[in-house]
Order: structure tokens, then C-alpha cells, then sequence
């Protein structure tokens, strides 16, 4: 497996991808692709299933009792629905940062290098080279690099954050999803946080669900508004936003809703 | 708008505080009893020479005092030497017949193997070698050293041989009847000749007792000779020889400072030695022994499974029909009364699998009558304790894990972990506190119920412990001591409750300490585990 | 990161065996899973075990038929005076002994295929050249005979099961001679009736003759000169001139003779004083309409004495001793069921059962303590003229007219329990009145009594006393600390109440049973004087068992407490109340379903109590409301009675049920309590 990166390509397919949570149906028809390298944001009002499509990809949608699935997602070609999809290991292909910053109670180290660990690496000089990697890549090296043993439950909320962001880069996955992660942080982390989203992008694809079209603006390539349970438009962002091509997505943009 | 005093209800907030108040009061009262009879019981009291109106006088120590049911203050002196005074160690004197209370310093405590307490002087030197108590002292350690080097030898070999013989006479039991069972010849054969063996060995290790008896015996008559005069305080002389004597002491005559060393020294003993005399004498070792062996197993019976179980309804089944069936199984049965646990061991534990194992691995005991597993043991009792302690784990466990934020868990199921590295990794740790709290706060409720141990293994005295140097040194099926059992039965079953009083307070407060201790343990091990996994921040 | 670094880690990644990490979580589910459904199976399995023990109880008698002989031609039913029953251990071998008019006996072995020989032979140490004259038996063993040359024996069948060197059991039953003696100075008229009781060294023989004359001989064993037991012999003998024809007799050990006459009445003699008294008088009438007495006897134990009558009714009478005659009270009664008169009666050994045989053939199986009829066997063809049992009442022998014995296996299957025997009021033998009395024993000798009432009235008297004394102080306190106390103070002395509850039941019971009562005692002097007082009392157990539930309910109820919305407090005080008319009118009626669920979990507790109750109650199974009664509970009734309750046997499975009433009682309590808490949550979510 590659992480090497292509600018252009897909990685993501949902080809009629319906969602249903016991009788709930909470997607419809959903067909979008979601290109390597880029930063693609998921915006739409509350309870629109943009998060919902999210936890597909990486199947968290599973722990709920009464998920189910129809149609087609894939990642890399592969469908991730087929019997024969290995859930442990699309997880760990598939990066997730949660809304909510959720360290485990361990060192800073350890939170780092937690992804490695379960996967079976047990070298220590891998494991600190990983550390230092993913921390220096989630701008908190330098903030860090002398407590790594440390509980990471003294950090502060931004630095949570980051540092679940590298946790996630750890494992080197191909694709990290963000969950409105901004939204449970204050205004300064938001902004760091931000700029961290625009540096990994071209290492990795990123998808980003957020509420804050104004975020979805400044850090996306590409943006899909989502509209009860269903894909209204998808597009780069420049476009979806100075000339959105439905009168859903013209309405939500200008705060008629949501 | 004026209050009247009525709906202030400054007199009911009053009320109410006097509640809590007589609450703590009430609280500190068992405290202060407990602690106080037990200071009581082992401090070195001053011995009184009571002199009466009638000129009789007597030496007592005082223990109780009340009214007598026609107004008259008296007082309870015990006065020991039992074999004195028909029997009766106690006796009670009117106040207003005392003429004089003195503290002689001549006065001497004797503790003995048998009759109890003795309380007199030392015979002069027309009866000892000298009168004085250094004397005295010197001679005990001397004869003391020389039973160390002389008897106890004897008596160690002895109480090995017994050993030997308690096995070998099993063996031969089990060679006997396996030669009646056996069916091919050849076996039957084989048998027979063990049994021959072990039947030789028997009476190989009787005679060899019986030497040891003798040599013992003689040992013994010379130890005998040795002896001192004692006067009781109405001049009646006794000869008690020195093997009788546990302990020695002149009270009245220490200064502060000894008399905390002989406290230490009362302290020491009863947590270190053997009772006398129907557990009203003596020291309480064995079932101190007992009660912590029994929480220890009862632990490790209960723990795993426990959270076992709890991990299983909260991790892994979740919701459906059985689960909910088990949680509400869990819940009723953490109130179910102690005894019926009790009631439950003794069927199932102790006479449907004991009797199992009894009639599959020793037939021949079954056949002579014996009990191995099929009676009371150490191990049922822990059992029986290790299941009424489970709800109490399985619910404390399911609530420790609740207190997990779900967005950790499925943060660790994001980066590809199994469910089983998730719980072993990042939930269990967390849950730990409220886990291993909940877990020892049920061992030290276990460690004070008595009910259920009385059907299924304590016993009033057992000869041998559970834990000891013979072969395979840990006996599950023997029945063991415990400091519960023991206050309910000196309290009530013994002979001579009023003798046995100060060591049941001394008991009690020796449950009550192993029993706060546990508590203590859970609590600081909460504080100290919250504080490492601390979710700051949230 | 390098490209080297980054390879490396990727293939220590995939190197470690995905499959191992997979493989363990699999195993560890499976483990887990074992471990939760074994602990709850076990929890279900207590249930199960408790109630599978206690059921039996429950269970009805059964008979079952299970082998018949055929006697030989030679041997007419009609010559057959007697008839006894014996069976081994295990209920598998039987054997029947039978004795006919011309002295001789024999035994019929319940083997199948046993139609042959019979060998007779005459009984043991017979007088020669004799025949019977009359036979009294009570059915189980033990043959009271009248031979021609009058001489009186008393005889008595044993049997042993010995397993022979072929490994096979056989039977060896014998009939045995107690002891033999002759009645002089008699008229020269036979006696109608003779009764023997006791043994060689001492005995009684009573002879009734048909005019009414009643002849006692005993001898007594004592000491002759130069101490050698030589044996006092007395006679004596009386009249009587009233109460009709005698029909039917029966004697006790102690000496207590009745006579059943053909109008009805019962005339008891007492033989048991000194042999130079005359000896007391007393006629009871026992049937109704005058009808006959037709059989008598007395139950094991011998006080309890079975009448049946001409109609078929069936009673049981009592006596009583009063201004030194004995009066007759009657304890218990069964209706005729058209069966025709009592013919015989045959007695249990082993309990206060008793088979009766009616001159239709039909048999009963009645059990005196509880009034109940275990069985009730309809007239057989051809049918039955006489009737054993043993004296472990497992089997039952009966003679047909055809000259079968047909043998009976028995279950009388706990009959001093059931439904009856542990709820009913019951006349005792002995007692006044009927009462609910639990009174346990070892011996067969005294009636066991199983009543459970005395013990779950106890159960509950004492917890609600406990928590008459808990309730109050707990929530006074609770209210305190929750609403007027300070922070600090509520953080400090929260706990401090809970420690309360680590402190061990035994403990607070020793205190309350040597320090508590007997201070008690000392200060309610006035009513140790006036009324009934036992030192340890309810009076005890209520501040005992009540301080060992304050953590409970003070805990609980504060907690109900403090969650009341302070938003509540806050209005009511915004409206000018105080803060205690607050908590009165606004807090408690909000809290109120918590509250209710901690005073009834705090019941829940009491209930289930043991240590405390054992230690300081006395332990005296009476039904009492007095504060000054001991008592005893379920639980302290199970922790005394097992450690010698037989394994299996009645006392022992009906401690399983005393554990199954106060599991379901506990059950209850607590399952209402949580009702209550869901429907305070529900509550606040209304909120």
C-alpha cells in the first residue's frame, strides 16, 4: 500500500450510495467522487447527513445498531461494503478527527504513537521517528517536544486537537476526515488548525465537514453541499460559492436557512 | 409580611440537626465502647486487694458496675482463680460493703493453660528458692529455654509423624477399598500389597509415636517437677507448675513505660497466638488468619468473573432480551439477604459438587464416612462469598465503564483498533478506579458477613489451618477460623460469656480495623487513580 | 520523513500478523462472553437450586402397587389373625409375615414369581398345643396375643436385609417374642380384649372382658435381696358398669387405657399411677348419633389417640388432664366417605400418619397434625380385610379376601409440610389452643411442628420496627445535611454516615446483645415488673437493626434530596417563604418517590438481616406485637436450624423455602423500590 501521492486521480467513489439508520433513511442516491490531494469540504445545515457520509467511509457508521448500507462506496477501487472489506484495517487506512478533541488519558507520546502500536509496530526507534514526524507535521513539535511523556490531558483544547490530528497522520492513512473539528475550539486554535488543514493537503486528501462555510471557503478545493439526506451540488469551492448552481445551495449560502 | 416563629421551623431544623447529631453520637458511642473495652482487655490493669466490711478480703480486677434491681450501687470484680472459687471467676459486691481499695504491689497476674487467670502473690522463700519476682522470671525463660531445646522437638517430630500417619491412614483406606473394587485380579493384587505397605508403615509410625510418647512423657515429668508456690490473697496455697504458666506479671508495680511495652507486648500475642480454653483465653491468630485467607480467595473468585461479566453486558452483548433479562438478574440479586447465598452453598457447593468430587476421587472416605469436599471448607466459603459479591462487581464494573466518553472509544476504533485492544489499551485503564474501587469496597462488606460462612465452613476451633507446611500446603477443603464467626460464637455459644467478653471487643475491633483498612485502600486508591487519568479540560 | 523511514515502518506495519490481532480479539470476545454467561447462568442457577429443593414439599403422596403373593391354598384368609409389613433401606426388598388362628406364621416375600412354598412354622416360643383367641395389633408390628390355655404374648416382626456372599440381599424376617405371661385369677370366661406394651424387664398387660371387668398386671423391675433383679409384679382390677358394650381398646406406654363402646363414648382409664390406687374414671362421648366405636388407636407418640366409628367418620382426640381425669378435646376430623365402618387401622412409625380400612375395602391415608388426607384409595376387587405398614410408613401391606397380599410402595412425601402444615392454624398435641407454632426437633417422639408464620411474622415485625426507629432519624438527618448544612459540612459528613455502613452486621449485633439489653433491662424496670420482658427484645433489635439501615436510607433519601432543582427552592424563596416551608411544601413532596424508594430499600435490608437478629432476638419463634417479646425471623431461623437439618429431608428442604420467601420477599421490596425510581426519573424529566 502507497501513500504516494497523485495530484489528480480519485480516491473516493459513492456511486448511489443510500444510508438508512433502522428505518430512517438519512442519504439518498448520493454519487460523488472524492479527488486525491485535495482539501473537499462538506457543508449543509444541521442533520443534512454531511456527517453521516463522513463515518461512511470508514465505516463508523457500523457501531450504531440499525445502520445500514445500499448502493456503492469505494476507496481505492475497493468496495468498502463487500463482504470481504476489512474493517480493522480501513480504519486504519482512514484517518478521523472528531468535533469533539478526544486524546486518550496517556502520555503525549503514547497518544501519538497509539495507531503504530495496535498496528503491531514495536520497533522504538520507528516509533519515535513516527512521533517526532506526525507531531512536526501537526505544528505541536515544537510546543511538546520536551513533556512527550507527559499526560496529554494537560494540553490545552487547540493543542488536543492537533494532537489527535497527529495521532491520525501516525499511521500514514490515505485519506483523514475532520468532523466540524474546529467547532468545539476557540477562535486562535480555530486559525492554527486551519493552517494546518491548508499544509496537508497536498500530502494528503482531507475531507472536512464543517458548518462554517466561511472555513469551508478558506481551506477547500472542492465543496459538496449536502441537503436533507441528499448531494444538492458539488464543485470547487470558488465556484460553488460565487455562482452556486442550485437555488438550495443559493439559499444556504446567503443564510436563508441553516 | 411578618414570619410568625411557627414557619420559621427553627425548632424542626433544630430537630433535624439533633438527628444527625444523634446519628455521629450514636456512631461514636460503638466506637468508643469497642475501642475502650478493648484498650480495657489488653491494657496491663492495676489488680485492686478489696478489703470487705465482713474482713474477708480479696484481689479482683473491677469490670462492670450498676444498680441492683433493689437500688444498690455494686460493683463486678473478676477475680480469676477458678478453681478457687467453684467454678465462678466473677463476683459481685455491694459498694456500701467495701471498707478499703488498695493496690499492693505485691499483687501478681498468673495467666494459665488452664482455670484461667490466676491472681495472688509469690510464696515467700520458705516456699521458693527466694520470693522475689526476678527470680521468678529468671527461672521461666531458663525453664522456657530448656522446653525449647528438650520438648519441642519432641513435639514437632510428633506433630510430624501425626501428619505422616493422617496420610498414611488414607492411603491405606483408599488401598482397601480399591482392592474390594477391583475387578481384574492383577489390580486387586496390586492393592493389597499397598495396602500391606501402608498398614506397616502405620504401625512402623505408631510405634515410633509411641517411643516419642514416652520420651516426651518422661521429658515432661521432669519439666513438671519444676514448680512455684503462689498464695491466693485468703492464703490458700497453690503449686502450679511452670509449664502451666503463659504469662507473668506484677501490674501494680510498673511504671508507665513498661506498662505500654506490656501492652504492646498483649497486643502482639493475641494477634500471633492460639486461643485457650474454649476461645476465652488466648489469642486470636487463627482466625485472624482464616478471615484474610477467606477475602483473598474470595477475591480471586470473584474479580475475574466479575468483571468478566460486566465487560460482557457493557462491552460486548449491549442491548437485547438477554442482557436486559441479566441486568435486571444482577440488579435484584445485589439484595438478596447473605443467608440464602448461605443456604444456596451448602446445597449446591458443599453437598452437590463437594459430594461429587468426594464420591468421584475418594470413594473409600465416602465409604468410611469421612468428608473431604463434601463438607464445610475454606474453599465453599470463599465460593459462597466470591457470589454475593459478584453483583456488587458486575455493577460496579458496567458503571466504570459507562463513565468512558464514548468519543474515546470510537476514537481508538478510528485508527483501526480492534474492540479488544480498545478495551485493553485505553477503556479498562480508565475504568480501572471505579473498578478495583467498587471491587475492594465489596471485599470489605464480604469480609464482615458471617452469616453464610456459619453453613459452610467456619468453625468454632479448627486444629490446623488452611495454609500450612504440609504437603500440598494449601488445604481448601479444611474449615478455618474467622474473626466474625468467633465474636458470634464467644459471644453466645461459649460456656463463660462474662470470661470470653473482653476478647470478643478485642475481636470486634480487630474486624473493624481489617474492615476500614479495605475501605481506606479503596478510597485512596480512587483518589490517587482519578488524579493519573484525570480528564482535565472536559 | 524519509522514503527509507517510511517504508520501513509501512512494512513493520504490515509484517506483525494482521491475523494475531484479529485471532486475539476474537478469542477474547469468546472468553468474555463464557465468563458474563456463566455468571449470569449461576445467578439463575441459585434460583433454580432453591426452589427445586423447596418444591418437594409441596408434592402430593403417591402409592404405588408393586407386587402381590398369592398366599397357598392351605392358608385361608379367614384364618389369618395378623399381618405385618417390613422393607429394607432403599424401599426394594419386601416382606410380608403373616400369623394364623393355630399359632403358626409364615412370610411371603415380594419376589415375583413367589408362588411356592410358604414354609409355616409356629411362632417362636409359643405355648404347645395352643390356638389364638384374639389378636390386637396397631398395624405396625407388634402383635398383642391371647392364646387358648390364656396365656398373653406380646410379639413383635423384624426383618434384616443382610447382602449374602453371592452379592445378593435376601430377606431374613423373624417374628420375635417380647415377652410372655399368663393372667390369673381371670373368670372362666377368655377376656375379650388383651393389650401388651413395654418389654421383658418391664411391661403392662390389660385384659377386657366382655362384662366390663378390666384386669391390669405389671411388673416392674427392682431389686430383691442381695442385689439380684427380681421383677414386682402387681395386679389389679376394676369395673365398668356404664357406657355400653366394649368395642374397641387401646393402651399407651404411659399406662393410659381406652375402651370404645357400642354407644359412642370413650371411657379412659388411667393405669399410670401407683399399682395400690384405684384408678381414674372418665367418659367422653366421641361419636355422633351414639354410632359405635368400631377401632382405636393410639398414634406414635402416644398421645394422640385415633377413633373410627360405625359410620366411617374418622377423629382424633387429645387428652388433657384435668383435676386429675383425663378430659378428651378434639383436635381433628375426617368425614365418612361412604366406605362404611372403620374396620382397622394401621399406624405410622415414623410420623402421626395413619392408614385406615373401611369395611368396603377403601383405604385412607390421613395425617393427623394437619387434618389432611394424603391418600384416598378406592375398594379394590376382591377387597381388602387387613392392613400393615412399617415403621417407616414407605410400604403398606393389604390381605385381600382372595388370599392375596398385594404390596404398596409409599411416598407420604413430607406431610408435616405443605400448604396446611406451614400457613394453618394447627392444634398441637399438648397445646391449649391452635396456635402457628414452629418448634423443630430431633426426636419422633414430639410432633415436629413447621408453622412459618411465627417466622415471616417475625421478619417483618422486625423490620418495621427497625425502620419505625431508622425512618425518622435517617431523613431528619438527610434533610439537614442536604438543605441547612454547609457545603463543607455536607462534604465532610456525608461520608462520615456512610462509614456506617461498612461496620459489620455481627458487631452491631454482639453490642446490641451484651451491652444494649441488658441496659435496657436495667432502665425499663417498670416494665420488667408489669409486663412480659425478655432482655432481648424487639425493643433491641428495632434501635440495632434500625442504626444498621440509617446509612441506607440516609444516603438514598439525601441523595433524592439534593436532586430536587434548586430552580424550585429558588422560586418558592422568591415568593417569601422561609427556607423551612420551602423544604416542607416544595422540596420533600418533590423528592417524595426517592425518599419512598430509600425507606423501602432500607425495609429490603431489614428483611434480609441475619447476624443482628441472631444475636439480640432471642431467638423465640412467637407471634407478638409486644416490644418486649423476643423473635425469630426467617433468616436467623435458617442460619440456627441447618447446620442439623438432616440433608434431604423435611427440615432441610423447608429451610430452602424459608430462603425462597425471603428471596422473593426481598425481591419484591426492591423491584417496587425501583419502580418508584424510574418513575422519579420519568419525573424529572417532565421537568
Amino acid at each position: 500500500m502507497q501513500t504516494s501521492v497523485h495530484q489528480n486521480g480519485t480516491i473516493v467513489t459513492a456511486a448511489d450510495l443510500n444510508f438508512f439508520y433502522g428505518e430512517k433513511q438519512a442519504l439518498t442516491d448520493i454519487n460523488l467522487t472524492i479527488q486525491r490531494g485535495l482539501a473537499t469540504a462538506f457543508i449543509g445545515p444541521s442533520g443534512c447527513g454531511k456527517s453521516t457520509f463522513l463515518r461512511c467511509i470508514n465505516r463508523m457508521n457500523d457501531l450504531v445498531d440499525g445502520s445500514r448500507v445500499e448502493g456503492r462506496l469505494t476507496l481505492d477501487g475497493e468496495d468498502l461494503n463487500d463482504s470481504g472489506m476489512d474493517v480493522i484495517d480501513l480504519r486504519r487506512r482512514v484517518g478521523m478527527v472528531f468535533q469533539k478533541p478526544n486524546p486518550f488519558p496517556k502520555s503525549i507520546y503514547e497518544n501519538t504513537v497509539y495507531g503504530l502500536r495496535i498496528a503491531g509496530v514495536r520497533n522504538r526507534s520507528e516509533l519515535d521517528a513516527a512521533c517526532e514526524h506526525s507531531l512536526r507535521r501537526s505544528a505541536l513539535w515544537d510546543e511538546v517536544k520536551d513533556r512527550l511523556k507527559e499526560s496529554a490531558m494537560g494540553l490545552s483544547g487547540g493543542q488536543h486537537q492537533r494532537l489527535c490530528i497527529a495521532r491520525a497522520i501516525a499511521v500514514k492513512p490515505e485519506i483523514i476526515l475532520m468532523d466540524e473539528p474546529c467547532s468545539a475550539l476557540d477562535p486562535r486554535s480555530t486559525v492554527k488548525i486551519e493552517e494546518l488543514i491548508s499544509e496537508l493537503k497536498g500530502d494528503y486528501t482531507i475531507v472536512i465537514v464543517t458548518h462554517n462555510m466561511q472555513q469551508a471557503a478558506r481551506v477547500s478545493d472542492r465543496t459538496a453541499f449536502f441537503y436533507e439526506g441528499k448531494l444538492m451540488e458539488e464543485g470547487e469551492t470558488k465556484m460553488l460559492f460565487t455562482s452556486p448552481n442550485r437555488k438550495e445551495t443559493e439559499d444556504y449560502l446567503t443564510g436563508r436557512f441553516g | 409580611m411578618a414570619q410568625s416563629q411557627r414557619s420559621d421551623g427553627k425548632v424542626w431544623i433544630f430537630l433535624c440537626r439533633a438527628c444527625l447529631i444523634l446519628i455521629l453520637a450514636m456512631m461514636g458511642l460503638l466506637a468508643a465502647l469497642i475501642i475502650a473495652n478493648s484498650f480495657h482487655a489488653l491494657w496491663p490493669n492495676r489488680i485492686e486487694q478489696v478489703r470487705m466490711s465482713t474482713g474477708e478480703s480479696f484481689l479482683g480486677f473491677p469490670v462492670n458496675a450498676d444498680v441492683s434491681p433493689e437500688g444498690l450501687p455494686r460493683l463486678q470484680y473478676k477475680v480469676g482463680n477458678r478453681e478457687l472459687n467453684s467454678g465462678a471467676d466473677f463476683r459481685w459486691v455491694y459498694e456500701r460493703d467495701i471498707e478499703s481499695r488498695d493496690y499492693p504491689g505485691v499483687a501478681m497476674l498468673v495467666s494459665r493453660t488452664e482455670n484461667g487467670d490466676f491472681l495472688g502473690t509469690l510464696g515467700g522463700p520458705e516456699d521458693n528458692d527466694t520470693g522475689s519476682p526476678a527470680h521468678l522470671l529468671d527461672r521461666l525463660d531458663a525453664y522456657r529455654a530448656r522446653w525449647n531445646a528438650e520438648a519441642e522437638p519432641l513435639l514437632r517430630q510428633m506433630a510430624t509423624l501425626g501428619e505422616e500417619w493422617q496420610r498414611i491412614h488414607l492411603a491405606a483406606l483408599k488401598a482397601g477399598y480399591e482392592a474390594k473394587q477391583a475387578s481384574a485380579a492383577a489390580t486387586a493384587a496390586e492393592w493389597e500389597s499397598k495396602l500391606h505397605f501402608a498398614q506397616e508403615r502405620e504401625s512402623a509410625i505408631k510405634a515410633l509415636s509411641e517411643r516419642l510418647m514416652t520420651e516426651f512423657a518422661q521429658v515432661k515429668d521432669g519439666f513438671a517437677r519444676e514448680s512455684v508456690v503462689l498464695v491466693a490473697e485468703d492464703a490458700t496455697r497453690i503449686v502450679l507448675p511452670l509449664s502451666a504458666i503463659v504469662d507473668v506479671s506484677w501490674p501494680n508495680a510498673m511504671n508507665p513505660l513498661e506498662k505500654l511495652g506490656r501492652f504492646a507486648v498483649n497486643i502482639w500475642h493475641l494477634l500471633t497466638r492460639y486461643p485457650r480454653e474454649a476461645n476465652t483465653e488466648g489469642g486470636i491468630y487463627p482466625a485472624l488468619f482464616g478471615t484474610i485467607m477467606l477475602v483473598f480467595l474470595m477475591a480471586i473468585s470473584a474479580f475475574p468473573l466479575g468483571v468478566a461479566a460486566g465487560i460482557y453486558l457493557r462491552e460486548y452483548a449491549k442491548d437485547g432480551f438477554l442482557p436486559r433479562i441479566a441486568r435486571v438478574a444482577v440488579n435484584n440479586l445485589a439484595g438478596v439477604p447473605s443467608i440464602v447465598y448461605g443456604i444456596f452453598g451448602l446445597g449446591f457447593f458443599i453437598y452437590g459438587m463437594g459430594g461429587t468430587i468426594d464420591s468421584l476421587l475418594y470413594p473409600e472416605r465416602v465409604a468410611a464416612g469421612i468428608n473431604t469436599y463434601g463438607g464445610g471448607g475454606i474453599i465453599w466459603s470463599a465460593l459462597t462469598l466470591g457470589l454475593l459479591t459478584l453483583p456488587v462487581v458486575i455493577v460496579a464494573t458496567e458503571e466504570a465503564l459507562a463513565t468512558v466518553p464514548s468519543e474515546i472509544r470510537q476514537g481508538s476504533l478510528a485508527l483501526g483498533a480492534t474492540r479488544f485492544q480498545t478495551l485493553v489499551r485505553v477503556i479498562l485503564p480508565m475504568a480501572s478506579p471505579g473498578i478495583l474501587t467498587g471491587f475492594i469496597l465489596a471485599m470489605a462488606r464480604a469480609a464482615g458477613e458471617v452469616a453464610p460462612l456459619m453453613l459452610t465452613g467456619a468453625v468454632k476451633s479448627a486444629h490446623s489451618l488452611p495454609l500450612d507446611g504440609s504437603w500440598p500446603f494449601v488445604h481448601l477443603e479444611r474449615k478455618f477460623m474467622h474473626l466474625g464467626f468467633h465474636i458470634y460464637d464467644m459471644g453466645f455459644q461459649s460456656p463463660n460469656v462474662e470470661a470470653s467478653k473482653p476478647l470478643v471487643y478485642v475481636t470486634a475491633l480487630v474486624l473493624l480495623v481489617l474492615v476500614f483498612v479495605l475501605n481506606f485502600a479503596a478510597i485512596s486508591l480512587r483518589k490517587r487513580m482519578r488524579e493519573k487519568y484525570a480528564m482535565k479540560g472536559f | 520523513m524519509k522514503n527509507n523511514e517510511t517504508s520501513s515502518l509501512m512494512s513493520s506495519m504490515t509484517k506483525h500478523p494482521h491475523r494475531m490481532k484479529r485471532l486475539t480479539d476474537k478469542l477474547a470476545a469468546w472468553v468474555i462472553t463464557a465468563a458474563g454467561i456463566t455468571v449470569i447462568a449461576a445467578m439463575f442457577a441459585m434460583l433454580a437450586l432453591i426452589v427445586r429443593e423447596a418444591a418437594p414439599l409441596f408434592f402430593p403422596a403417591s402409592q404405588a402397587v408393586v407386587g402381590a403373593i398369592v398366599l397357598p391354598a392351605t392358608v385361608a384368609t379367614d384364618n389369618v389373625v395378623a399381618v405385618g409389613v417390613e422393607a429394607d433401606l432403599h424401599n426394594q426388598f419386601r416382606v410380608a409375615g403373616f400369623i394364623l388362628k393355630d399359632g403358626r406364621a409364615g412370610f411371603a416375600l415380594d419376589q415375583p414369581g413367589f408362588a411356592g412354598e410358604i414354609p409355616l412354622a409356629r411362632l417362636p416360643d409359643a405355648p404347645e398345643s395352643t390356638s389364638i383367641v384374639a389378636v390386637q395389633s396397631d398395624g405396625n408390628g407388634s402383635f398383642s396375643i391371647l392364646w387358648d390355655d390364656g396365656t398373653v404374648s406380646l410379639y413383635a416382626m423384624s426383618a434384616d436385609f443382610p447382602i449374602g456372599d453371592d452379592g445378593i440381599q435376601q430377606a431374613s424376617p423373624r417374628f420375635t417374642r417380647v415377652f410372655s405371661d399368663t393372667i390369673e385369677d381371670s373368670p372362666s370366661v377368655p377376656p375379650q380384649y388383651v393389650l401388651l406394651r413395654g418389654d421383658a424387664a418391664r411391661y403392662r398387660i390389660v385384659a377386657i372382658y366382655a362384662d366390663g371387668t378390666v384386669v391390669e398386671k405389671r411388673r416392674t423391675p427392682g431389686r430383691g435381696l442381695l442385689g439380684a433383679s427380681k421383677g414386682v409384679e402387681s395386679v389389679r382390677s376394676t369395673r365398668l358398669d356404664r357406657g355400653g358394650a366394649i368395642t374397641a381398646a387401646a393402651l399407651n406406654d404411659d399406662g393410659l387405657l381406652y375402651l370404645g363402646t357400642d354407644q359412642g363414648v370413650l371411657v379412659s382409664i388411667d393405669l399410670s399411677g401407683d399399682a395400690d390406687t384405684t384408678p381414674a374414671i372418665s367418659i367422653t362421648p366421641v361419636v355422633r348419633d351414639r354410632g359405635a366405636v368400631t377401632s382405636l388407636s393410639f398414634l406414635t407418640g402416644g398421645y394422640a389417640l385415633a377413633v373410627g366409628d360405625a359410620q366411617g367418620t374418622i377423629s382424633v382426640w387429645f387428652p388433657r388432664r384435668e383435676n386429675g381425669a383425663f378430659r378428651l378435646r378434639r383436635s381433628t376430623g375426617w368425614d365418612a366417605d361412604g366406605g362404611g365402618a372403620v374396620y382397622d387401622m394401621a399406624i405410622s412409625g415414623r410420623d402421626r400418619g395413619f392408614v385406615v380400612l373401611d369395611e368396603s375395602g377403601a383405604l385412607r391415608w390421613l395425617y393427623s397434625t394437619t387434618g389432611a388426607t394424603l391418600l384416598s384409595l378406592p375398594p379394590s376387587r376382591p377387597k381388602a380385610v387387613a392392613v400393615a405398614i412399617n415403621e417407616r410408613a414407605d410400604t403398606m401391606a393389604t390381605l385381600h379376601t382372595d388370599g392375596t397380599l398385594r404390596f404398596h410402595a409409599m411416598d407420604s412425601s413430607f406431610p408435616e409440610a405443605g400448604w396446611a402444615g406451614f400457613f394453618k392454624r394447627l392444634l398441637y398435641e399438648g397445646y391449649e389452643t391452635a396456635a402457628f407454632v414452629w418448634q423443630s426437633t430431633g426426636s419422633d417422639a414430639s410432633e415436629p411442628k413447621l408453622s412459618l408464620v411465627p417466622l415471616i411474622w417475625g421478619s417483618i415485625k422486625a423490620a418495621v420496627y427497625a425502620l419505625f426507629f431508622a425512618t425518622p432519624i435517617a431523613l431528619a438527618a438527610a434533610v439537614y445535611i442536604s438543605q441547612f448544612a454547609s457545603p463543607v459540612w455536607r462534604a465532610r459528613l456525608k461520608p462520615a454516615v456512610e462509614m456506617l455502613a461498612a461496620v459489620p452486621s455481627v458487631v452491631i449485633g454482639f453490642i446490641a446483645a451484651l451491652w444494649l439489653a441488658p441496659l435496657l433491662e436495667r432502665h425499663l424496670q417498670f416494665f420488667v415488673q408489669h409486663y412480659p420482658y425478655d432482655q432481648r427484645n424487639s425493643l433491641v433489635i428495632a434501635i440495632a437493626m434500625g442504626f444498621a439501615v440509617i446509612p441506607t436510607v440516609f444516603s438514598l433519601a439525601e441523595d433524592a434530596i439534593s436532586a430536587v432543582p434548586p430552580s424550585l427552592s429558588a422560586a418558592s424563596l422568591a415568593l417569601g417563604a422561609s427556607k423551612w416551608q420551602t423544604v416542607i411544601r416544595v422540596v420533600l413532596p418533590t423528592a417524595s418517590p426517592g425518599i419512598f424508594t430509600a425507606v423501602m430499600l432500607g425495609l429490603g435490608r431489614a428483611v434480609g438481616e441475619t447476624m443482628i437478629v441472631l444475636m439480640a432476638a432471642g431467638n423465640t419463634p412467637i407471634i407478638s406485637l409486644s416490644p418486649f417479646n423476643g423473635m425469630r425471623t426467617l433468616s436467623a431461623n435458617i442460619a440456627v436450624e441447618m447446620p442439623e437439618a438432616p440433608v434431604g429431608g423435611t427440615l432441610y428442604r423447608t429451610l430452602f423455602l424459608c430462603a425462597l420467601i425471603l428471596f422473593v420477599l426481598t425481591l419484591v421490596i426492591n423491584s417496587a423500590a425501583e419502580v418508584f425510581r424510574h418513575r422519579l426519573r420519568t419525573r424529572y424529566g417532565k421537568v
